[in-house]
């Protein structure tokens, strides 16, 4: 399974450490909220909640350098319901797999 | 030039904003996590510039659009591929960035902005044919049956060769059946000169100039006398 990388963020702050703290913080922030609603709206099972849920964190999984992870929510987020549930597996793993990274930055 | 960023996601307008702080021209004023509030703030501040997402929860940036009277230039970054037919309906809208938003994407999207800023502030002028056109920054070249839309602000040279042109842009080239002088009128003269019969050059795009020529990308052009004085005038000669 792919890793998550700090390759853009480091990119964007241009080797400036201050602006990539920032960044950091901003993502320990939003990530853990992110990941919660996801969950909590999939709980509640309204799915047009949900999809939101996953666009937002498909922009994390990007910066996060998450290639195919990004393919594969891109594909959750469109998916029928028939084909949900084993996407919905992997896509949760990219979520455990991120939330782990960015504790532990 | 004053700009706002809108997006539901704070790590989204925060890149925004580093992307921003590398233009000394653009001052951002506001940040917004929904487009309600900066309609507000719209009302009440001048802004030139919004930096907008399309995908947010109740009001999207479309709604956005079309709420407000006279919208600003809008630059608009999104997840979305999907809408980006829907962005060419709007005059505001200068280009359509899909996260995540890389500097070299950001950097042609901003060229895009300050040639649109400066045509229309160079536009007013009724009888001008070239800057009339300055409502839009794309023209489209018919080849094989196929309309093929080209970024004005991205061609570098245009060449021609008999009945045919030849449209070099940053990453590809066109032939086109058409005349030098047709294209010409198409293209804003802030930006394109003619400087030999058969050669027009992005002038923006210059890389340098020795004796009689210039270089373009790998491509040296030739100058001609006549056109010589006019491609100088335009030259920021220190």
């Amino acid at each position: 399974m792919e890793k998550p990388n700090l390759e853009y963020i480091i990119k964007l702050s241009r080797n400036d450490e201050t602006v990539k703290q920032k960044f950091i913080a901003v993502l320990k922030f939003e990530l853990p909220i992110e990941i919660d609603a996801y969950y909590v709206s999939l709980h509640l099972k309204k799915w047009s909640q949900t999809m939101e849920c996953i666009h937002k964190l498909k922009n994390k999984i990007a910066i996060l350098g998450l290639e195919n992870s990004y393919h594969l929510a891109d594909e959750y987020e469109e998916s029928e319901e028939n084909r949900r549930k084993d996407l919905q597996k992997e896509f949760e793993k990219t979520l455990t797999l991120m939330q782990h990274f960015v504790n532990c930055l | 030039m004053n700009c706002i960023i809108i997006d539901d996601e704070m790590m989204a307008r925060a890149i925004i904003a580093q992307m921003i702080s590398l233009h000394t021209e653009l001052n951002v004023i506001g940040e917004f996590s929904n487009a309600i509030e900066a309609i507000k703030y719209l009302n009440k501040n001048e802004v030139d510039v919004v930096f907008l997402d399309i995908h947010m929860p109740d009001f999207t940036g479309f709604d956005f659009i079309n709420t407000i009277k006279n919208p600003p230039k809008i630059v608009l970054i999104t997840s979305d591929k999907n809408f980006a037919i829907n962005a060419f309906e709007y005059d505001c809208i200068v280009d359509y960035i899909v996260k995540p938003i890389t500097e070299e994407r950001f950097e042609k999207a901003m060229q895009k902005l300050n040639w649109r800023i400066d045509t229309t502030k160079n536009g007013n002028t009724p009888n001008d044919k070239k800057t009339s056109a300055d409502k839009t920054n794309e023209f489209y070249v018919n080849i094989n049956n196929r309309l093929i839309k080209i970024d004005i602000p991205t061609i570098t040279i245009v060449i021609a060769k008999g009945d045919y042109i030849s449209i070099k842009t940053d990453t590809t080239s066109y032939t086109v059946h058409t005349t030098l002088k047709k294209i010409e009128e198409k293209l804003p003269n802030e930006l394109f000169l003619k400087i030999h019969r058969s050669y027009i050059i992005n002038t923006k795009k210059i890389i340098d100039i020795e004796d009689n020529s210039v270089l373009i990308g790998k491509d040296v052009i030739p100058v001609s006398r006549g056109n010589k004085p006019e491609l100088m005038k335009r030259l920021n000669l220190l």
